[in-house]
């Protein structure tokens, strides 16, 4: 999951419920209207920016409710259309609903598929307590949801969990700093926002693993915001006061951007190591530039398929595994040519 | 003004104005003359038409009927910027200045003097000009203001009235009005005003004060129109009339 | 007219210097808050007299100090503009996303298209924000609150939510320092003020601007075209944000969808709020704004030199706010209590040179 700030624009309730409620009005009377071996995916967009995506296959739809469009869930999505290309039968796909991080606005998203005759929905939650009576709704009304990429309040509910399990590349990212810099100099954390779940496990691992083996380092933490400005100024006068910084964790890609922005401005640039979490395309660039030196990649892409996979071994009455980790992958430019396709897709699902 | 000496031309005649706002007639067929030198009193009581008379004359309220002559020669006003640029002044009982720009800015408030930094160059404020400007209008005036720069919000309310006259007595070449200037004043500060009124007079302006007071009236005009429930129902001559006439009509005890 | 005499008598002192005693007691109580802060900081802070923090803390500080000049001629009217941070992205993200994927090429021609279109960007948006003031009758708080929404919106549109890294043909614009010590932001923020200050102080543009603020009414009734003149305002505004949206994406070479948040709205608003433009339109000076961000950028960074955690900074931002703000009334009443005292000593001078003549 990208962490990006919370001012993402609300817009009027109407228009998700509006927009789902076409979708199922299409699914209802088109279904049929589609040829027979057509594995070409149609795509409809509803709106710009979208929260859920409908991928229809065959008699089957199921809803993948993201949390944000951003390259993260473009890979989640393009990982379900390549199962959904797989599993056969004609696909195609509806966006629906504008882009917003509300957990309320999720949860109201949800509902509206539940009674949309949806077949299957994978979720991430923005907020793990709120969405759980609207997932047992689904479940009363026979309905597989799960749950990826954030967790649930109640797991039990769900029929699998599809997650990244943040803190063992986190700790591989700290374990991977403390040998780099040899154990000398003093290391910079930089976090998005406060109080939220995901990213402090980013921390935390990340702390764990490099205290592990550099319990000398000391580990200096700011939480500097994504406004680019302001982040950058507070990256930097942490550089000027502390002269022996040499490592820097970007918790997420909106830090990312101020803290190699700091480096390369402090001239600092070719002594620090710079490491970040997520891979979108301008983590990619300034990894291949040279500016950043790790970026620790979720598996969006694994994530889409195999949500997919199981709402469609639910729909068929087969088993599905409760709790799947798909863990990150550690980027480098080293080994760039076989990580590359963890690196996540520019552009509303354009691939 | 000895009394008796015979009229000369009016500078401003509002010949037979008619106004109304919807249902209500504010104003039937008013004529008054306004007379270079002389100080009219506009007298009536609430809702007789007084105000409303004074901003068809500043342009503020076209007429439905009637005309408005200007040294003889008919005029149209479709908005204020039209009397002022006829030499038709204003001083409304808000004074219309803006509190926190000193005396010198308010008095060439949209009139300011500029001057170009170099040949066909950028326009700036010739604020020496302006300042030497206010000194010269407020001492022909005989207003003492101790300081120019102070933002008019410092002053008390009889200099920022003198101001507010002294404006309107900059610019206007033919009629000053004036619309209750005294009603916020104490005693002292009403006495400066009213002495103002008379030298602004004797420059050569047509001068029309609307006010309430009678006593006042009786100090400084020359001529009283009375209105009385949108009508004109006396012209006289303040010499030759007394309060209690000049009551009778705005009562209509007396025709 | 009262001429002051050769002596040092107290009527002498005419209210003539009234103005500068405010005029100049304003400027040495910020200078003095300034110096106190610098103190603080430089004995508690690490490096704070250091040129890595000059430049850190400048090149912060100009982007802050160009939003709160058009946040400055905007509060002048007796307005506020909510939307200045959110038309700064949206400037930078335009003019970025055009060199990135619309221009025919990287060269410096269309690196100077770029500028320019980032700009006009800024000014189209604050003409709208002036026409909806003005025409549709919208309180400027609603108006701009609305651009505000509207414009974030179009900017995750446009980047699709995310960062779209921009040709490194830009990043001179936002990354040239010159002679070691001035980086080019601060150029173009010296160069935003003088250009405001001497707007304001010698324009007629600047006469009316303080007087729509002071009483917009009056000024309509003595000629002033105050809708023409506050669209101007905000258009200009506008265009300014559009500067430092151009510079901030020059800065970072990519088009992020997080430029211009609530932080930097704030930042701005502080800045002019300390500096002592007020609220209520019609008072107010370019070299207070200047302060007021001098105060907000060395409190940012200052901050983190002395070890504190980031979470403090708005608290601190608050505190100097409102202390700001008291401050500046205890400084006027007492400005007003001299008012009273020259003007009672100035009167019975005049009645004792009546009598006596």
């Amino acid at each position: 999951m990208l962490i990006r700030r919370r001012s993402a624009p609300r817009m009027h309730a109407i228009v998700p419920i509006c927009a789902i409620a076409v979708a199922s009005l299409a699914l209802a009377t088109g279904t049929g209207a589609w040829g027979s071996s057509s594995n070409k995916v149609r795509e409809d967009r509803a709106s710009g920016n979208y929260s859920v995506a409908v991928v229809h296959v065959g008699k089957y739809s199921f809803a993948i409710v993201q949390v944000l469009d951003d390259p993260f869930f473009n890979s989640v999505f393009i990982g379900a259309k390549q199962e959904a290309q797989k599993l056969g039968g004609p696909i195609s796909v509806k966006l629906a609903g504008p882009s917003q991080v509300d957990p309320q606005q999720q949860v109201a998203d949800f509902k509206a598929l539940v009674n949309s005759g949806i077949s299957g929905i994978a979720v991430a939650p923005t907020d793990a307590k709120a969405i759980v009576p609207a997932v047992k709704e689904a479940v009363k009304a026979g309905i597989p949801v799960v749950d990826y990429n954030l967790t649930i309040a109640d797991p039990s509910i769900v029929i699998s969990q599809v997650l990244t399990s943040t803190l063992p590349g986190a700790k591989a990212a700290g374990q991977r700093m403390c040998a780099v810099i040899g154990g000398k100099g003093d290391v910079f954390v930089a976090g998005a926002h406060a109080g939220n779940p995901t990213l402090q496990q980013r921390w935390n691992g990340f702390r764990a693993g490099l205290a592990a083996g550099c319990p000398n380092v000391k580990i200096v933490f700011h939480v500097i915001g994504c406004e680019p400005s302001q982040a950058t100024g507070i990256v930097k006068s942490a550089i000027v006061r502390d002269s022996k910084l040499i490592g820097f964790y970007a918790d997420s890609q909106c830090t990312a951007t101020s803290v190699v922005q700091a480096v390369q401005s402090s001239g600092l640039g070719k002594r620090a190591h710079v490491y970040a979490y997520d891979a979108t395309p301008d983590e990619v660039h300034a990894l291949k530039a040279g500016k950043i030196q790790l970026l620790i990649a979720q598996k969006g892409l694994l994530q889409g398929q195999l949500s997919l996979r199981y709402l469609w071994n639910a729909v068929h009455h087969t088993k599905v595994p409760k709790l799947t980790y798909t863990g990150t992958v550690l980027m480098t430019k080293a080994n760039l040519a076989q990580t590359q396709k963890w690196a996540y897709p520019a552009g509303g699902g354009q691939k | 003004m000895s009394p008796g000496l015979a009229l000369t031309d009016p500078v401003v005649v509002a010949e037979r104005v008619s106004k109304a706002f919807g249902a209500v007639q504010a104003l039937q067929s008013v004529t008054m003359n306004l007379y270079a030198g002389q100080v009219t009193a506009l007298v009536g009581d609430n809702g007789a038409g007084k105000t409303t008379l004074v901003k068809v004359l500043a342009g503020a309220h076209s007429c439905d009927e009637g005309a408005l002559l200007l040294h003889g020669r008919p005029v149209t006003l479709r908005s204020p910027s039209d009397a002022r640029s006829l030499g038709i002044e204003t001083i409304y009982q808000d004074l219309a200045i803006a509190p926190d720009l000193d005396v010198v800015s308010n008095l060439y408030l949209c009139r300011e003097i500029t001057r170009r930094l170099w040949p066909r160059g950028p326009r700036v404020l010739d604020r020496s000009k302006m300042a030497d400007g206010a000194e010269t209008a407020l001492r022909d005036l005989e207003i003492n203001i101790p300081s120019l720069k102070v933002p008019m919000r410092y002053l008390s309310g009889g200099q920022r009235q003198a101001v507010a006259v002294a404006r309107g007595a900059m610019w206007a070449r033919t009629v000053v009005m004036l619309d209750e200037p005294t009603a916020a004043l104490g005693v002292t500060e009403r006495q400066h005003v009213l002495d103002l009124i008379l030298r602004v007079k004797r420059r050569g302006l047509a001068v029309l004060l609307v006010s309430h007071s009678l006593p006042e009236v009786f100090e400084v005009a020359d001529n009283i129109v009375v209105l009385r429930h949108s009508r004109k129902v006396a012209e006289l001559r303040s010499a030759a009339t007394t309060m209690d006439e000049v009551v009778g009509f705005m009562t209509g005890s007396k025709q | 007219m009262t001429v002051p005499g050769p002596t040092a008598h107290p009527s002498a002192v005419s209210a003539r210097r009234l103005r500068l005693t405010e005029d100049a007691s304003t400027l040495l109580w910020q200078l003095a808050a300034v110096a106190v802060l610098f103190t603080v900081f430089g004995v508690l802070g690490t490096n704070f007299w250091s040129r890595g923090n000059w430049l850190n803390t400048a090149t912060f500080g100009s982007t802050i100090l160009i939003l709160a000049l058009g946040e400055t001629l905007v509060i002048l009217t007796a307005g506020i503009d909510l939307s200045i941070a959110a038309l700064m992205g949206l400037s930078g993200v335009v003019a970025g996303l055009y060199l990135a994927r619309w221009a025919p090429s990287s060269d410096s021609v269309q690196v100077a298209v770029t500028v320019a279109i980032g700009i006009a960007t800024g000014a189209a948006t604050g003409f709208l924000n002036g026409f909806i003031v003005t025409v549709l009758d919208i309180t400027p708080f609603i108006a701009t609150l609305g651009m505000l929404g509207a414009a974030t919106g179009i900017v995750l549109v446009l980047t699709n939510g995310i960062s779209v890294t921009v040709p490194d043909s830009l990043a001179p614009i936002g990354n040239s320092v010159w002679f070691g010590w001035i980086p080019v932001q601060v150029a173009a923020a010296v160069g935003c003020a003088i250009g405001v200050y001497c707007l304001l102080h010698y324009t007629t543009f600047g006469m009316y601007t303080y007087a729509i603020g002071s009483d917009a009414e009056a000024a309509r009734r003595m000629g002033i075209k105050t809708t023409r003149h506050l669209i101007k305002v905000y258009a200009l505004a506008g265009a300014l944000a559009g500067v430092a949206g151009v510079l901030t994406v020059a800065q970072f070479t990519v088009a992020s969808p997080n430029f211009g948040g609530e932080n930097a709205l704030l930042n701005a608003i502080a800045a002019c709020v300390i500096g002592g433009i007020s609220l209520f339109g019609g008072r107010g000076k370019v070299s207070g704004t200047v302060i007021g961000t001098v105060v907000v950028a060395s409190a940012v960074t200052g901050l983190v030199l002395m070890g504190v955690t980031s979470y403090w900074q708005t608290v601190f931002i608050g505190i100097v706010i409102v202390v700001s703000v008291y401050l500046q009334r205890l400084q006027q009443s007492q400005v007003w209590k001299l008012r009273f005292q020259l003007a009672r000593v100035g009167s019975e001078l005049r009645r004792a040179r009546h009598v006596s003549s």
